[in-house]
């Protein structure tokens, strides 16, 4: 939108403050701007119609906490020290 | 008539009229409906800013003091990592977003960054604004705090989560609770949590840690693991036969394994500082020889290798140790040394290729999500797989890049999860029994010695 008219401005002013219209111009814009009492003429509403209010996404991510953790050494050593253990009790046999 | 000229004699219009409006009108009101309608989903923004609230003219003021950098990813995609140092919080958002943060100076209302950001980027970012303000407000990136809305579902929930437990409680919880609490105590979980230890990391950093990322150093580190892996296979000049396994021997195993830790922990810490970012707080368990450290301010590096190194050197540290034992085992000049050093260059050997496997939230799953480059990867392809993939398969709808990962990764970390669970309980019996036995061992042997 390069351009646009002080009751366009009005109609996107309205589609930011007011969810029960938003809601309607997105069902059917004719008839929530009439309802309004906002009068538009067909290039203005043309233009109002071709608005992307749904489609955008965003990229805003909250980012992780990063924690290194040094976890199950215990379990590791535990059947490291077993397999030693295993290993010289089968030697001294 | 433009809309640039229209749209600024109207704000400044506006501007006026604002003022007389209360400040905190917007939260105030989404506060009194919480507090009318404590039974309703009170997270549901749209439902709250449905009930005829003066959205558009609040004006949200973005905290004064804030880190801000710009990186780009690998595909040539912008985006920017604000940090709150004073309460250690972290987002990521892209040009857009960047856009309305930038607007966000408590001048601006949200019609003035609606239509400012229409005139941009051709759309209308309304619930962009919505969200986006809900995560910064969560995360404390805005001055002025909406109190009430947040205030008053806090409350809600908190009053909720009561009753709810109440009712949890009396059916047998707090039973379960107390059993599992009894579980942890008998694992020995306690974690000894070191705060703010940035400074004493920086001191022993300038005062010759840096030496350890010199480039002499880093080519000692390539010799030395070719030559430890190598004596792998030369294998021992003594024999384990001859040596028992006493109590010295276990306790100098546990001794090199509380070194290998502080080393792998020391490591991520060192790095981190190498890159001139801020280590947080770092915990050392000695009976459960478990540790971290918080190296979360690696999120302001926009090179994703520095980032990756910092992760890369802990698996790396005990590759180095492994090596260093394995090496050590030649010059042993007792069985009992032997035995010491081959458990301890196992257990780094092994240490190694455990911190690497990417399914966990290990070091491997954040050198993978940095390569990526896709912040939260884990939480995001879990939510993927649950929330969108069935969907998507019955719509045979085609997978874009981030989607076919979010597939991959997420079935494959559901997989890994089942598979613990499922060795969990295979397995827990066995370690309880195995530690009451050791304890009940214990108390026998101080009993017959009395």
């Amino acid at each position: 939108m390069a351009e646009i008219s002080e009751k366009q401005l009005k109609v996107l002013e309205k589609l930011i403050g007011d969810e029960e219209f938003r809601t309607g111009f997105f069902e059917d814009p004719d008839a929530a701007v009439a309802k309004a009492g906002i009068e538009l003429n067909e290039e203005e509403l043309a233009g109002l119609k071709g608005l992307d209010l749904v489609t955008l996404g965003t990229t805003l991510t909250d980012l992780d906490v990063r924690l290194s953790k040094s976890v199950g050494v215990m379990d590791v050593a535990s059947g490291v020290l077993g397999v030693v253990q295993s290993l010289v009790s089968s030697q001294t046999s | 008539m433009t809309l640039d000229v229209a749209y600024l004699r109207m704000w400044e219009e506006d501007r006026v009229s604002a003022e007389n409006v209360e400040s905190a009108s917007l939260w105030d009101k989404l506060g009194q409906r919480v507090e009318e309608t404590p039974g309703e989903a009170v997270l549901d923004l749209w439902e709250l800013l449905g009930a005829k609230v003066d959205f558009a003219k609040y004006k949200p003021r973005r905290i004064n003091i804030y880190e801000l950098i710009e990186g780009r990813t690998a595909q040539g995609q912008v985006y920017y990592t604000v940090k709150n140092p004073a309460a250690g919080t972290y987002l990521q958002f892209g040009e857009q977003e960047l856009f309305l943060w930038n607007m966000m100076d408590g001048e601006h209302s949200v019609r003035d960054m609606s239509i400012s950001f229409l005139l941009k980027f051709g759309a209308l970012p309304i619930e962009m604004i919505i969200n986006m303000l809900a995560t910064l407000q969560s995360k404390s990136f805005l001055e002025k705090k909406p109190v009430n809305l947040y205030r008053k579902t806090t409350q809600t929930l908190a009053k909720r989560a009561m009753q709810s437990k109440s009712v949890l409680y009396s059916t047998g919880l707090k039973v379960i609770g107390l059993v599992l609490k009894a579980f942890f105590w008998m694992l020995g979980g306690n974690i000894v949590t070191l705060r703010n230890i940035d400074r004493p990391v920086s001191v022993f950093y300038r005062r010759g840690g840096r030496l350890l990322f010199h480039r002499l150093a880093q080519y000692a580190y390539v010799a030395l693991v070719i030559l430890g892996i190598a004596t792998l296979f030369v294998g021992s000049s003594h024999s384990q036969g001859n040596a028992a396994i006493g109590a010295s021997t276990i306790f100098f195993i546990y001794l090199g394994l509380i070194g290998t830790i502080l080393i792998h922990e020391a490591a991520h810490a060192l790095t981190c500082k190498h890159y001139g970012r801020e280590v947080k707080d770092a915990g050392l368990s000695f009976y459960l020889l478990a540790a971290f450290v918080d190296t979360t301010d690696m999120w302001m590096e926009p090179d994703r290798k520095h980032r990756m190194a910092v992760s890369w050197a802990g698996p790396y540290s005990n590759l180095i140790l492994g090596a260093l034992c394995s090496l050590g085992i030649l010059a042993a000049p007792w069985p009992e040394v032997d035995i010491v050093l081959t458990s301890l260059a196992t257990v780094n050997f092994l240490l190694f290729f455990t911190n690497l496997n990417p399914l966990l939230e290990w070091d491997g799953y954040y050198m993978l999500m940095d390569y990526l480059e896709i912040p939260c990867l884990r939480k995001r392809s879990l939510d993927f797989v649950r929330n969108h993939l069935g969907g998507k398969l019955k719509a045979r709808a085609s997978f874009n890049r981030e989607e076919k990962i979010f597939a991959v990764f997420g079935l494959l970390a559901g997989l890994w999860i089942a598979i613990i669970i499922v060795a969990f309980v295979i397995f827990l019996p066995q370690r309880i029994i195995g530690r009451v036995n050791s304890i009940a061992g214990w108390v026998s042997k101080f009993l017959s010695r009395l």
